[in-house]
């Protein structure tokens, strides 16, 4: 009897300090699907495409941001865990583009697309695997717009980034910020319009 | 030197035939193998033929195979040689196979010279002299149609230049002369035409380049030289500069001394027309790509050339690429220990304009810096301008340029709508971090009521003065220390805390707060065409943020000042502006007896706003039944508006905002 009382004891106690341990190590996922909806509704936007003109081509997992320890304890105690607090569960957090810095920064990139458009078609810029304009063959474009062309990928690359870092802070998440360059760049060579250059994940240059 | 020698002697009467073979011949950097010399005399003249296997000279890499040479009917002068109308045959040479006429003297020991013409190099035929006395060596050729890319070693020459093209055509004349060592001197001349380049990054390339050149230089403990060029027509882009040569020749001239890695330019100008003209004397450094002393001197009698030919290209699409720019200038620049030590420039009757921007007209400047030591004043005057709207009158601004630091040696008043802008203090340190800008500035005098128009505003009264005790800028920044005081409608703002980060960015973020005491709503009223309303309003707006200049946060209190003297009176019209403010719904007042009063008294009014993002609450005076007060009546009738809504969208406020009749104003 005592020796059933001790076991059901250890095993109170183990479920409790699972349940502790895993508090600790909750993971926040990075919400994919829908920064891959935000990703898309910008890039749709600022390349001037129709937003019901494509849907998205592929449908992405949800990705942990951090790395998830395997183990039969940890397992049932996140088992538990979500039994426990679904909440932590449902937390699947929609992402928001609509601060006034998101809006001025896509307006001013939808503002510079009618410039770069020319560059991108003739392939002397294209998106490349970091969600950023590279200048790939700048010897495509006339010798008068070449300066101009080095000036306008800076430009656009210096919003782009600021894009990304807002888009993390202002959903509360600075460390988002790689998720959602990521999505992006993959986004971007997806919704890349016919004839534009675009990286692919080789680092090799592929055309739409 | 091994010579055989075989000599079948005929009678005397008949031609004399002689055979030479030598198999190897050394002699001042010429090397010679397999030599067979055949002469046939015939009365006082003979023939000459001369075979050489292989033949290496001075300054060619690779040597003359299969040389032959048929000199017919040389007059018999030994050992001078004097041939006329001879045939040279080459099977293998650095510019390929050639076959030429020449006419070749030699005295036979030390001296000889050749004319030649019909030498094949790069497409086309080159004629000229070759001489060679006592050692020393001089080649005169002249070319009409030379191909560049067929040039024999351009291609390793391109390659090692890091070029992937180059091509055009030249015709030119070039003296050359030298010894064992190579060349000594060099003189050439000519004109070209469709000159192309083009490196690997695009960032260095020229397209149907024409123009003129001549060049000059002697070796002597290093090279000196001249050379005068002249660009007519075509592009050239060697990043980020970029010249229509077509629209904007230029004509460069440069002399002085070369040796490795020092350039002693000791005469440059350039002319490029009314755009520019410059001449300097420059020592660079070719290896660090640097200026380590020397000076310049730049003037534009055209400042519009200027931009539009030579510095448009430069500026992209950004603001300074739409300035217009009038006027005329001149820069001088000088160079010690490898960095910038003056500057001084003038500016004269220059206008400068961009649409909806800045603008400026009668800019004279006078401008001078010294990396360190005493420096003469700056001066920059204007008869007047513009900020987007907003007109200015003449002023004139008085600094001192020195080292990283400028500052104004005078107060600065801009005469701004009949009173001033006054900067008493402007500093500026240049830091690694970019500038560190600190000043203090009033606001005098200035009329509302033309301000308030040209701004689009409705037509305000009175007059604006404010002081921004002490501001910095840095690093993206802007603070102003200390509070920004605004007086107007017989009351103060107080802006508190103002703090302006990502300058210069898509989004710059201004926070701060506001502070709004004893202001008449009458006046505030009248001006706006809100309704009208007496009494006095005090408020205040904590953790303000605007981002990209659009409201982010906020949390807003307006309300009746305490101990307030004045009357409290409400329009009916001032009432339904509220009501549709508070609860989004207008024409509640119109539609009840109380449409028959023109004005109510009140008691007090009261509203919170408090934005966060997408969202506001709105709020005011706690009324019993769980709405609250936005202005709690007074007397009879008495009318109180009341708001039920608490959350409404901050989209939908501004929305409610635009629906207010205000009289022409467009709520933004």
């Amino acid at each position: 009897m005592k020796r059933k009382t001790l076991n059901t004891q250890w095993l109170l106690w183990s479920l409790l300090a699972m349940v502790l341990a895993s508090c600790v190590t909750i993971n926040i996922y990075f919400p994919a699907a829908a920064a891959e909806e935000a990703a898309r509704t910008i890039v749709r936007d600022v390349l001037g495409k129709d937003d019901e003109a494509q849907k998205p081509q592929q449908t992405p997992q949800e990705k942990p941001q951090s790395s998830r320890e395997s183990g039969l304890a940890r397992g049932l105690a996140m088992r538990l865990l979500d039994a426990l607090v679904p909440a932590a569960h449902a937390a699947q957090a929609n992402i928001d583009i609509s601060s006034p810095a998101i809006n001025a920064i896509r307006a001013s990139m939808a503002k510079r697309q009618g410039a770069l458009a020319p560059f991108y078609r003739k392939g002397v810029i294209g998106f490349d695997r970091n969600g950023l304009v590279s200048v790939r063959d700048l010897s495509a474009a006339s010798l008068r717009d070449r300066s101009r062309v080095k000036k306008l990928v800076a430009a656009e690359n210096r919003d782009r980034n600021a894009l990304y870092r807002e888009i993390a802070r202002a959903n509360g998440h600075p460390e988002w910020e790689k998720d959602i360059r990521a999505t992006f760049a993959r986004v971007w060579a997806e919704e890349a319009n016919p004839g534009y250059w675009y990286q692919a994940a080789d680092g090799s240059w592929q055309q739409r | 030197m091994t010579v055989l020698v075989l000599l079948p002697l005929l009678a005397v009467a008949a031609p004399v035939e002689l055979a030479l073979s030598i198999a190897d011949l050394q002699r001042e950097g010429v090397q010679a193998r397999g030599i067979e010399l055949a002469l046939v005399h015939r009365g006082g003249d003979y023939d000459l033929r001369l075979k050489v296997a292989s033949l290496r000279l001075p300054g060619l890499d690779a040597p003359l195979k299969g040389v032959e040479l048929d000199c017919p009917g040389a007059p018999a002068d030994w050992p001078a040689l004097h041939c006329r109308k001879a045939v040279l045959k080459i099977a293998a040479s650095p510019w390929g196979r050639q076959h030429l006429r020449l006419d070749l003297d030699s005295n036979g020991s030390d001296q000889w010279r050749a004319r030649f013409s019909g030498l094949r190099l790069a497409g086309d035929r080159l004629s000229g002299r070759l001489s060679w006395r006592a050692g020393r060596w001089r080649l005169s050729a002249r070319a009409r149609a030379l191909q560049l890319k067929r040039l024999p070693g351009l291609t390793a020459w391109r390659r090692k230049q890091g070029l992937d093209a180059l091509d055009g055509r030249l015709a030119a004349t070039l003296d050359l002369s030298g010894d064992a060592g190579g060349v000594r001197a060099l003189k050439a001349k000519g004109r070209f035409g469709r000159l192309a380049w083009a490196d690997s990054a695009g960032e260095q390339a020229a397209e149907k380049l024409a123009g003129r050149f001549e060049v000059e230089g002697r070796q002597s403990g290093g090279w000196r030289g001249s050379l005068d060029l002249r660009l007519e027509a075509g592009e050239l882009y060697s990043d980020p500069v970029f010249l229509d040569l077509g629209k904007q020749p230029l004509h460069l001239r440069a002399g002085g001394r070369w040796r490795s890695p020092e350039l002693d330019l000791t005469r440059l100008s350039l002319d490029a027309g009314q755009a520019l003209r410059a001449d300097a004397a420059l020592v660079l450094d070719t290896g660090k790509k640097q200026v380590r002393s020397g000076r310049a001197h730049l003037e534009s009698a055209s400042l519009k050339d200027l931009h539009r030919q030579l510095l448009q290209p430069l500026l992209a699409d950004g603001p300074l690429a739409e300035l217009e720019l009038e006027g005329r200038g001149s820069l001088d620049l000088r160079w010690a220990d490898a960095r910038l030590a003056a500057l001084d420039a003038q500016v004269k009757g220059a206008d400068l304009d961009r649409a909806a921007g800045l603008g400026a007209n009668g800019l004279a400047a006078d401008l001078h810096w010294r990396r360190d030591g005493r420096v003469a004043p700056s001066r920059l005057s204007l008869a007047g301008g513009h900020l987007g709207r907003l007109d200015f009158g003449a002023a004139r601004a008085d600094f001192v340029m020195s080292g990283p630091s400028a500052w104004l040696s005078r107060p600065l008043v801009i005469p701004f709508y009949e009173g001033k802008i006054r900067l008493d203090r402007l500093t500026w340190v240049q830091t690694a971090q970019g500038p560190d800008v600190g000043f203090s500035l009033d606001l005098e005098g200035v009329q509302l009521e033309q301000l308030s128009t040209d701004l689009g505003w409705p037509r305000m009264r009175g007059a604006l003065s404010s002081r921004v005790p002490r501001a910095r800028y840095h690093d993206g920044s802007l603070r102003v220390d200390g509070d920004l005081l605004v007086r107007a409608f017989d009351g103060s703002l107080r802006l508190k805390r103002l703090r302006l980060d990502d300058l210069g960015s898509v989004a710059p973020v201004l926070r701060g707060e506001v502070e709004l005491r004893g202001l008449d709503l009458l006046k505030l009223t009248q001006t706006f065409s809100f309704g009208e309303m007496q009494g006095r309003l005090d408020g205040e707006v904590r953790d303000l943020r605007l981002v990209a200049w659009r409201s982010d946060q906020f949390d807003a209190h307006l309300y009746t000042a305490p101990h307030d003297d004045l009357r409290h009176r409400i329009s009916q019209r001032a009432v339904e502006n509220l009501t549709e403010l508070g609860n989004g719904v207008s024409g509640a007042l119109s539609s009840s007896f109380l449409r028959f009063f023109e004005q109510f008294s009140y008691d007090r009014i009261e509203l919170r706003i408090r934005q966060r993002g997408d969202t506001a609450w709105i709020d005011g005076i706690p009324a019993p039944d769980g709405g609250y007060y936005l202005v709690k009546g007074a007397g009879i009738p008495r009318i109180d508006v009341i708001g039920r809504n608490r959350k409404v969208g901050w989209d939908d406020l501004l929305a409610r905002l635009r629906s207010i009749r205000f009289k022409g104003v467009k709520v933004r």
